[in-house]
């Protein structure tokens, strides 16, 4: 079952034909929203005005400085009186830990995976599809489940779950260009010259594989701050104190209708750090694509 | 053709192995489900626990205990629940009404909004219209599941009374959570739709055709519509595992009486045959479902004949 | 070619538009009021969780108890009041040492028509303490009893095989509440427990799992005939979804109205917020196995170092009143010249720097994942454990797996959360559980003085003599500070104008008989 092109997104030369500022605005405005993810992940300890665990419980559920004149706190407090703005900008940390580590881990050793089979075929290639297909299969809300429930939540299990539940589409979607670019002329000869394979598959596959690894991984970071979100939702997610978006969004469940601030921050904050992934991703397929098949 | 279908189920019982194996011992690691029953209200002692382990089944070793739903489940029969004594292929049947038409409800919805939407953006590129549907998709994929269910229930549910806030009800009650469920898919949905459509109408063929003088909109309905199928039915097979997910948290949100719910709380309990039950049932959905995306694709693309 | 789409949908957004703006100004409370009358006699409960078994020899749930006190009664009765009552039995004394006889009702039938007496209870208690009970958790509290005897049709005995002080209690429990020994029989126990019959108030009508429970009014009740027609209970996990219905007019009663939307619901015209003292209270536990817990100054110095008051006034939204014992001020044995622990962090600190515990260091602490309020409040303790100069980390621990194998096996961290409904009021129950040496619940303490003041009070059934010892007790845990007990809980509910006669129960038993819709 191939992937076709536009289920990948590389798009034939006639329907890229975006205009030129159409394609420096995705890429200005991804850029900057994922800069500024970074840059808060990175920079939190200089650029959060407070602790961000330091809890006022005097203080707490006060709205934003607009709404409540003479309030320190910019974007208002917490339930338990810590400032909205200092956990936005930590939270970064572990939304984008979770997005990145797990989109690495998958993506390297799904792409791995799928060379190798791609490449050599023979019973390796079959067992590797069994087991894709098998990871495939297994819906992921129970793997995660059954996961928790043994291990306990923590950050490091979220991202082990969802590295493991998501190898597999970079497997299958690398072994497929690579068995079509398997039997290019130019890669017979390669190996008619006795060129190493590990150069081959190195020099001349992996590059074709890249443009759909790379636009597949930047949003699947999108979809997996996500599902961050989603899985401290049912309880499954880290620390409580420890500030991420999604936790954040969880917890506030039930001040949605008394103080709106709680959800709506991080809320917004998954939201732009999930676009600007998506827009880069967009961005890098409309790019790459010349360059696919 | 046969063969190959026949040769898919028996790789499919042999996932369906694997998987149930992984849980089924997975699940006994940790918890314990005659402490579990107690729910930290009553004080268990050494004999209770034994007494239940022994009415259960579970003081068995692990492999006994696995062969034996093995082959029961086999011929038929899942298991009898711990906490309710229910039969467990009863009670996967009551909830997996409610969860499927959650599930084909949101993808109704989502193909509905989505394919217009999407035609309508391929062929008004670059147009405001274009840009406005990609930036509103943009945002319907950015929206976390079970905040937007929150959020239509307070609209929708409470400030107006159209729909019940939850509960599985009748028609009126499907509307908010096929919703929540559609706009996110309908999303993605959107920019594929539009990706595809494009793709397939810069085909030469396409110019050909319209180079003959056909009208503009039987080659997209003709041509373009039908080849732009294939990648939408291939986003349905692969989407469907993880729909399964959503679809677990939307039934924790409107009290849906569902098979995730039943799932999330079978694990909570530690109900061992509910958990193995739910976990058959659900495979063996995602592996039939691969399978008809496979089939279906021969018959979209005849160039693309599987078997 | 231009698309004539292009104008309806132009023309559609706005039609839509006009719609919703016209449903927003429409739509509001005062419709929410005639969704509910329209109801008539019918009442809408909303409770979190469905029991998934309506055998009262099946489970511990509070959610069960809500609706299986309307459907069975036990022999006594216990009001929101908390006080014991005769109920299926009229009367009751001790004949001899061992054996406790009941004078029964006459004139009761079950749903289906079969007759009350001595030997429905004998059936009751035969399947209780046989194979049938021992599948379930009911079975090991009332191992006391040995068997039920019959006597004639309306007197029955309960042989004893133990001391046991709080066998009354007990039998107002759900083990002990009685059952259809024709109707069990005919139909097996898996039938009966999707269709349940009783001799109580409501009569089971339609049971639909996880989503809904209806029973219609029983006109044959001997306590009277209920003023409701028909309830229906229906199961909704999400908290933020069951104040959804009240508001929506489209639910009566909802328990376990979470905190934050505690205003919410009194801001609704509509609606009432009721609260209610429950026998429920939060602790938290040190492990002294775990350094440097052992040292009785680490543990004067956490105590003192968390100001629980303010945490009840803020995240409990003042819904939960301070305790100095693990127990409730309901609770037999309570001491209540006893002060909670003061909240000092300078002497925390002083502590700490002479136990020897540098400022930085590490410690944990476990709680269940599901306990909402608890969260928020470990969240603050973090803060406050900041200013005393200990690192605190959370480990929120699934459920079932906390309370099957995280506490049990000693994994918890130096300090782990811990809920009990003292359910027979009596400290006893508790007490037992939690400090004798080897309980399920406390795999690592025990103390000589403890142990002589928990034989005291459970060898005699002088109540003084009990009291006296409880006293002892509680003073003793307080001094060896080996736990932190922090509040009683208290319980709100959401209730709908409309409903009358409605008490707010403190034991989560909604008692239906008196309540009526205006």
């Amino acid at each position: 079952m191939a992937a076709t092109p536009a289920a990948v997104g590389g798009l034939s030369a006639a329907a890229r034909r975006r205009s030129p500022i159409g394609l420096q605005l995705t890429l200005f405005v991804g850029l900057t929203l994922v800069g500024l993810s970074l840059a808060a992940a990175l920079g939190a300890p200089v650029l959060a005005p407070r602790n961000p665990e330091a809890a006022d419980l005097r203080a707490r559920l006060t709205p934003p400085a607009w709404l409540a004149p003479g309030s320190p706190y910019l974007l208002g407090t917490d339930a338990i009186g810590r400032d909205m703005l200092s956990r936005i900008i930590f939270g970064a940390r572990i939304s984008l830990e979770v997005g990145l580590v797990s989109v690495a881990l998958s993506s390297v050793v799904g792409t791995a995976l799928g060379l190798v089979g791609g490449y050599y075929g023979g019973w390796w290639d079959e067992a590797m599809m069994r087991l894709a297909d098998l990871q495939l299969s297994f819906p992921f809300i129970l793997f995660a489940l059954v996961v928790i429930a043994v291990l306990g939540p923590g950050l490091s299990r979220i991202i082990f779950v969802l590295a493991v539940t998501q190898w597999a589409s970079y497997a299958r979607l690398v072994r497929s260009e690579a068995l079509a670019v398997k039997e290019a002329d130019y890669i017979q000869a390669a190996r008619a010259l006795g060129i190493r394979d590990r150069r081959i598959i190195w020099r001349h596959m992996l590059p074709n594989a890249l443009g759909a690894v790379v636009v597949l991984a930047t949003l699947s970071i999108a979809n997996n701050i996500l599902l961050e979100a989603a899985l401290t939702f049912l309880g499954l997610g880290v620390d409580p104190a420890v500030p991420s978006w999604g936790g954040m969004l969880a917890d506030s469940r039930n001040y949605i209708e008394t103080a709106w601030w709680d959800s709506t921050f991080p809320g917004l904050a998954i939201m732009l750090a999930v676009m600007g992934f998506n827009l880069m991703g967009d961005w890098l397929r409309d790019r790459l694509s010349p360059d696919l098949r | 053709m046969i063969r190959y279908v026949a040769a898919r189920m028996g790789g499919a019982l042999a996932v369906l192995a694997a998987i149930t194996l992984f849980v089924a011992f997975g699940i006994r690691l940790t918890g314990d489900p005659a402490v579990a029953l107690f729910e930290g209200a009553g004080a268990p002692s050494t004999q209770d626990i034994q007494r239940m382990h022994r009415a259960f089944g579970t003081d068995r070793p692990f492999l006994a205990q696995y062969l034996g739903f093995a082959g029961q489940a086999l011929r038929g029969n899942l298991g009898t629940s711990f906490r309710s004594g229910q039969p467990v292929s009863g009670l996967i049947l009551e909830r997996a009404g409610p969860t499927l038409a959650l599930a084909v409800g949101g993808m109704v919805v989502a193909l509905t909004v989505a394919f217009p939407l999407g035609v309508y953006a391929a062929m008004h590129r670059n147009a405001l219209a274009d840009f406005l549907i990609r930036v509103a998709s943009l945002l319907g994929l950015s929206f976390p599941n079970f905040w937007l269910g929150i959020m239509l229930i307070l609209i929708l549910a409470v400030r107006v009374r159209w729909f019940p806030p939850s509960g599985y009800s009748g028609p009126m009650s499907l509307v908010l959570p096929c919703l929540t469920l559609g706009v996110i898919l309908a999303s993605t949905l959107v920019r594929l739709v539009r990706a595809s459509l494009l793709d397939t109408l810069g085909q030469p063929y396409i110019r050909t055709a319209r180079a003959k003088g056909m009208a503009e909109r039987t080659v997209i309905v003709r041509h373009g519509l039908r080849n732009a199928l294939l990648p939408v039915v291939t986003f349905i097979g692969l989407q469907f595992g993880g729909l399964l997910g959503g679809v677990v948290i939307l039934e924790n949100v409107f009290a849906w009486p569902g098979l995730g719910q039943l799932a999330l709380e079978a694990v909570s309990y530690r109900d061992y045959p509910v958990v193995q039950g739910v976990v058959v049932v659900l495979a063996l959905g995602v592996v039939a479902v691969n399978l008809l995306v496979d089939l279906s694709y021969g018959l979209l693309n005849p160039r693309v004949r599987v078997g | 070619m231009a698309w004539r789409q292009g104008r309806f949908v132009r023309i559609g957004g706005v039609l839509a538009l006009c719609v919703v703006l016209g449903a927003l100004a429409w739509g509001g409370p005062a419709g929410a009021q005639s969704t509910a009358q329209s109801r008539g006699q019918s009442l809408v409960i909303v409770q979190a969780q469905d029991p998934q078994n309506w055998d009262p020899i099946a489970t511990f749930l509070l959610s069960w108890g809500m609706v299986g006190c309307n459907i069975f009664d036990g022999l006594v009765d216990r009001g929101p009041d908390l006080v014991i009552r005769p109920g299926l039995a009229t009367s009751w004394k001790w004949i001899s040492k061992d054996v406790l006889q009941f004078k029964l009702r006459r004139g009761v039938t079950f749903h289906d028509g079969e007759p009350f007496n001595a030997d429905a209870v004998k059936f009751t208690f035969d399947r209780l303490l046989g194979p049938e009970g021992a599948k379930g958790p009911q079975q090991g509290n009332y191992k006391s009893i040995d068997h039920a005897q019959v006597v004639d049709p309306y007197t029955v005995n309960l042989v004893m095989k133990e001391q046991d002080p709080v066998i009354i209690t007990k039998l107002a429990g759900y083990g002990g509440m009685i059952v259809p020994p024709k109707y069990v029989q005919e139909h097996g126990s898996a039938y009966f427990g999707a269709n349940p019959v009783g001799t109580g108030p409501f009569k089971f009508v339609e049971y639909r799992k996880d989503d809904h429970l209806t029973l219609a009014a029983n006109a044959n009740y001997w306590g009277g005939v209920p003023k409701l027609s028909a309830v229906t209970y229906r199961f909704v996990p999400e908290a933020a979804t069951r104040v959804a219905e009240l508001q929506a007019g489209r639910a009566d009663i909802a328990p376990g109205v979470p905190v934050a939307q505690a205003n919410v619901v009194k801001a609704d015209g509509n609606l009432t917020l009721l609260t209610v003292g429950s026998p429920t209270v939060t602790e938290i536990r040190f492990d002294p196995s775990k350094a440097p817990a052992g040292d009785v100054r680490f543990r004067k110095a956490v105590i003192a170092g968390i100001d629980v008051q303010t945490i009840i006034q803020t995240i409990l939204g003042g819904y939960g009143r301070r305790v100095s014992t693990f127990q409730s001020p309901l609770s037999f044995g309570n001491d209540p010249s006893m002060k909670p622990y003061p909240y000092d962090p300078t002497q925390a600190k002083q502590l700490l720097a002479e136990a020897g515990v540098k400022p930085g260091t590490e410690i944990t602490l476990s709680f269940p994942s599901n306990n909402a309020d608890f969260r928020e409040a470990a969240q603050a303790m973090v803060s406050y454990l900041q200013a005393i100069g200990l690192k605190l980390t959370l480990q929120p621990v699934e459920q079932v797996t906390y309370f099957s194998d995280t506490i049990p096996h000693a994994k918890t961290g130096q300090i782990y959360e811990f809920g009990w409904g003292g359910w027979t009021l009596d400290f006893d129950n508790t007490a037992d559980l939690l400090y004798h040496k080897g309980e399920y619940w406390n795999p690592v303490f025990s103390d000589a003085d403890v142990e002589k003041y928990l034989t005291q009070e459970r060898t005699t059934n002088d109540q003084k003599t009990r009291l006296t010892a409880f006293y002892g007790l509680d003073h003793r845990l307080y001094d060896l500070a080996i736990d932190f007990p922090l509040w009683q809980q208290i319980n709100l509910w959401g209730v709908n104008r409309r409903v009358q006669g409605f008490v707010a129960p403190p034991d989560d038993r909604v008692r239906l008989l008196a309540v009526s819709v205006k």
